[in-house]
């Protein structure tokens, strides 16, 4: 089998702070191949954007990195100021959540996406520019010859996004980081702009890492997704498998905490119980355990950090009690919201009768 | 019976950048433009609209915390304004706000038994150790503890600071409370508990909600009726189940083809209604339809024409070309 396109393992990253060391990222893993899109899900905290930052050097000072991120088989941790500008932008770029403030506001739009395709290749100006206007054209950008002058107050929201994106694409990555790149944008608008992004990737055959909160966008976009808690990866799999095949209590709160447009009305919303952990002083053993329906003292959670192990091919799960789970059906979101209408070709799931919302330990998430 | 809320032709406009020669003149932004509803005693309205389409402003207006431009805005029958004007105190006792933004709604400087314990003070002119009492009754509802009152807000996070914003509001016990994105700042895991504590508080309580968001799903979770709003008018109104089931307007069809469903085999299946372009500038909104210029199915009748909201109590709509099958999500209709 080839070689994934880019692999990261054993990461780590520690921020040092007033309040004492603060560890964003603990032991990620995860591979994305040419042309795949892949998803880190996770709520504020969990560590998903640092881990897209440690990717490029992009991390203050004040973090430490340890791990692996092996790229065209070098390890872009180590690899000297030089190299890191050639892989940025020219090999990996980035799409940031909030255009306003990735963009500069003083130069034309035109002028940073030149100045983007001379640092990676020798291209004359006028080529340069003529390169512009042709990838604001591939965004959908009107007018591209007259926009490429303008300034990003001009644009609204979703073309500066869209802007973004022509300025990432320009020197034909292989891959994307996409950090919440819809977030700050009316749904209509992410609509496009993710319809945009998907097309485009491909189209030119590049792979994306989508680093988002909104398990919505990872359905209808990803291949794959890792999910992370507390700056750890608790689920990852194929798209199927972790809605479908749910191998973690807290990627199944998420899914039972969504209010969806196609559940029955009445099923009413399972909220993860308690807060988030403070990344300061982390929970001992399964970081999800004090907010856990499931925990059992006798089992490890509240001591042992559980392993991440294989559920099925290429479906792994780091929970103590991930197997009994998945064979009781505990962690099947759909049996439990009685998500109404199954979607034609899938296995009926809520042929046994349960009403919505009722069922086994699940039910009670509530604090 | 007259209803408890009801707005009649409201509108908003805001002065705008300067314009003309020398810039002697003003553009007018028309926020709100002729909006016309009723809301009834412990009933939700949700009101859904994306950027710049007047529902915050709407819900300002509505809450007296901006003069209208015209129309007028009713409280049980009598007109809010001059209501407001004759006794701001009570009308602030019946009428309260939740913002959207926790960590800028909360004075950092107080303590929360001290904000909470505010509408005592004022509105009941209790002595702040005599609110005590009621000060941890509230958190207590909103599900914190009485011992979280003598913390600050930078000490909660952003779903508790949420709960602590519905407590104040709580306090005066309002008839309305105006939530505008109430729960859009939270984290997914933490947003359903809030939604959760406000349905239960609204059974317990009886007061009516005027619920301002932009995401389609938490509204069909939590209204009786839903108005859709784009650029400053209300496009469609109905209840809760003949909107998501039935829209007849394009706007609101694209609005929820776009929202992403956390389900991949359905979300391969939908066919999205993607609209072209922007919302146009509420400086110069176009002719007739605001939403012609990024819809499908205009005509020329609707840059002539304002089409008016026509239909039942039910459901009713602002268009020339309404859309008459029901709305599907993949290939089932909308669960009831």
């Amino acid at each position: 089998m080839a070689r994934p396109l880019l692999e990261v393992s054993d990461l780590n990253v520690e921020f040092r702070t007033d309040d004492g060391p603060v560890q964003a990222v603990r032991g990620v893993d995860f591979s994305v191949d040419a042309g795949q899109v892949l998803a880190i899900v996770g709520e504020s905290g969990s560590g998903k954007s640092v881990t897209a930052m440690s990717i490029l050097q992009l991390l203050p000072p004040s973090a430490s990195i340890s791990g692996e991120v092996m790229w065209k088989g070098e390890n872009l941790l180590e690899v000297k100021e030089p190299r890191i500008r050639e892989v940025r932008g020219g090999e990996i770029s980035m799409i940031f959540q909030d255009p306003l403030t990735a963009l500069n506001p003083v130069y034309k739009v035109g002028d940073q996406i030149v100045e983007m395709i001379q640092v990676h290749g020798r291209v004359s100006r006028r080529d340069a520019r003529d390169r512009a206007i042709e990838m604001l054209d591939l965004v959908g950008i009107p007018q591209p010859a007259k926009r490429v002058d303008q300034y990003t107050h001009e644009f609204s929201g979703g073309m500066r996004q869209r802007a973004m994106i022509a300025m990432a694409l320009s020197c034909d990555p292989q891959l994307i980081i996409a950090d919440e790149p819809t977030t700050a944008l009316d749904v209509t608008v992410q609509a496009q702009v993710l319809e945009l992004l998907t097309d485009l990737a491909d189209r030119l055959d590049t792979a994306v890492v989508l680093i988002t909160h909104d398990l919505g966008v990872v359905a209808g976009m990803a291949d794959r997704v890792t999910v992370m808690y507390a700056g750890r990866m608790v689920e990852a799999g194929s798209t199927d498998d972790v809605f479908d095949g749910t191998g973690h209590p807290y990627t199944h709160g998420l899914l039972m905490s969504l209010p969806r447009l196609d559940s029955d009305v009445g099923a009413p919303l399972m909220p993860i119980g308690g807060q988030p952990p403070s990344m300061l002083s982390p929970p001992p053993g399964c970081s999800f355990h004090p907010r856990c329906p499931f925990a059992r003292e006798d089992l490890g959670c509240m001591t042992e950090v559980p392993a991440t192990l294989e559920r099925s091919p290429g479906h792994v799960s780091a929970c103590h009690r991930a197997d009994e789970l998945m064979a009781d059906g505990a962690l099947d979101h759909r049996r439990l919201v009685g998500a109404g209408r199954q979607a034609a070709d899938t296995v009926s799931v809520t042929d046994d009768g349960s009403a919505p919302g009722t069922g086994t330990e699940g039910g009670g998430l509530e604090r | 019976m007259s209803p408890l809320l009801e707005a009649r032709d409201v509108v908003k406009e805001f002065r705008g950048p300067r314009t003309g020669f020398l810039g002697m003149k003003h553009a007018t932004v028309h926020a709100v433009n002729g909006v016309s509803f009723t809301l009834d005693a412990g009933e939700t309205l949700g009101v859904v609209g994306e950027s710049g389409c007047g529902k915050s402003t709407l819900g300002r207006v509505i809450m007296r915390l901006l003069p209208a431009t015209a129309g007028e805005v009713l409280l049980g029958g009598e007109d809010a304004a001059a209501l407001e004007q004759a006794d701001k105190k009570a009308y602030r006792s019946r009428v309260q706000m939740v913002f959207q933004d926790p960590y800028a709604s909360l004075n950092p400087r107080m303590t929360v038994g001290e904000i909470l314990a505010e509408p005592f003070l004022v509105h009941q002119g209790l002595k702040s150790r005599q609110s005590q009492a009621e000060v941890g009754e509230l958190l207590r509802i909103v599900g914190l503890s009485p011992e979280h009152a003598s913390r600050y807000p930078h000490e909660f996070s952003g779903g508790q600071r949420q709960r602590v914003g519905i407590a104040r509001a709580l306090a005066v016990e309002p008839e309305l409370i105006v939530l505008d994105e109430p729960v859009s700042a939270l984290d997914v895991s933490i947003q359903a508990g809030v939604v959760n504590l406000m349905q239960k508080l609204q059974d317990e309580r009886g007061m009516a909600y005027f619920f301002i968001a932009h995401d389609l799903s938490v509204v069909r979770h939590i209204s009786d009726r839903v108005a859709v709003m784009y650029l400053g008018r209300i496009v469609e109104l109905g209840t809760r189940d003949r909107i998501y089931r039935d829209a007849h307007h394009p706007y609101t069809r694209a609005l929820m083809s776009a929202v992403p469903i956390p389900d991949p085999t359905l979300e391969r299946q939908r066919k999205r209604i993607i609209l072209e372009g922007d919302v146009p500038s509420p400086i110069d909104p176009p002719s007739g339809c605001h939403f012609r210029t990024r819809c499908w199915k205009a005509t020329e009748i609707c840059a002539e024409e304002v089409p008016l909201l026509t239909g039942d109590a039910d459901l009713a709509w602002a268009c020339h070309h309404p859309i008459e099958s029901p709305v599907k999500i993949g290939s089932s209709p909308v669960p009831a």
